[in-house]
């Protein structure tokens, strides 16, 4: 075993050969997320297109200056999770860490603007459910099933959030023990991944809930 | 995937991602009838191209990786189609009701 690097597991010929195996499985994965969530858009075209007009009243009711502000959020935590990771790569680990935190701090931020938008709706019975009321001039059991993809498609990203924040955490713990290098910066690009499709999910969420019709 | 720093290439693809969140809430503004979901996903499309192609590295990935990102997609692609053949080919079902 001499010669062999501590980060390289024994199944494996190479490091090369170790890291395109994580890439390979990690991109499946985000290919089984990819239908995890395509469930709910498919609802959604469904229900979009039979309901236009009460979802686009409905969809009037989300803040969108709130939407926007968290999808740039959102963007800049990508960019600062693509540091993080370029940062690794080229054995800069103080970089890793700081870009790290920021992608943590940014995601917080998200999270914090999205569970106002929560609140905000909770106070205004735009939950659904027995509290439901509706005042607008279109149906409203339509805009309550606007309401109810709303929630299983911010809160399903929300968890991946969350789940994705988790992850971070270990990260700065493993970067602070200098775990990463050139040679091995594996686990910090496949969190890296995981991130950035969680931030592709909201850029298709944001136009198809906040922006329906604004004209 | 070693070497140098791709820190200037990941800021202006991040400049491109927010001028692009610019012009899908300024389209959403403007009436364009069926023409604005069009706008909006096809825009959604470009900033997920960006992220994967830069971010996610496709750009650089062997032949292997870019058929694994793919995947995901294309069995999308087939739930929706098979969706729509349903939805679209039955009178009334996605009519409009209000």
């Amino acid at each position: 075993m001499s010669g062999r690097p501590s980060h390289l597991a024994h199944q494996f010929a190479d490091a090369a050969q170790q890291q395109l195996a994580a890439k390979l499985g990690m991109w499946a994965f985000l290919a089984t997320e990819v239908l995890f969530f395509g469930g709910m858009f498919a609802a959604y075209a469904v229900y979009r297109g039979r309901y236009p007009a009460a979802w686009s009243e409905a969809s009037r009711h989300l803040d969108l200056w709130l939407g926007t502000i968290n999808t740039a959020v959102l963007l800049t935590s990508s960019l600062t999770m693509a540091l993080a990771v370029d940062a690794a790569r080229t054995n800069h680990p103080q970089h890793t860490m700081r870009h790290l935190l920021e992608t943590i701090l940014l995601a917080l931020v998200f999270l914090g603007i999205k569970g106002w938008e929560y609140a905000d709706k909770w106070w205004n019975h735009l939950v659904p459910g027995p509290h439901f009321t509706w005042h607008g001039d279109q149906s409203a059991g339509a805009a309550e099933l606007f309401f109810s993809l709303y929630f299983a498609m911010t809160g399903c990203h929300a968890v991946h959030m969350l789940i994705g924040v988790a992850l971070l955490g270990i990260l700065c713990r493993q970067a602070n023990r200098s775990a990463f290098s050139t040679d091995y910066y594996t686990p910090v690009e496949m969190t890296g991944l995981y991130w950035h499709f969680v931030d592709c999910v909201w850029v298709f969420l944001f136009p198809l809930l906040y922006l329906i019709d604004r004209t | 995937m070693k070497g140098a720093s791709h820190r200037g290439v990941y800021l202006a693809t991040f400049g491109a991602l927010l001028i692009l969140l610019a012009v899908t809430v300024g389209a959403a503004h403007i009436p364009l009838g069926p023409w604005s979901p069009v706008a909006a996903m096809g825009i959604a499309a470009v900033k997920t191209a960006l992220i994967g192609l830069v971010f996610m590295h496709l750009q650089q990935e062997t032949s292997l990786v870019r058929v694994f990102s793919l995947a995901g997609l294309i069995w999308l692609t087939i739930l929706l189609v098979l969706l729509a053949s349903d939805y679209l080919t039955r009178t009334g079902v996605l009519m409009a009701r209000h």
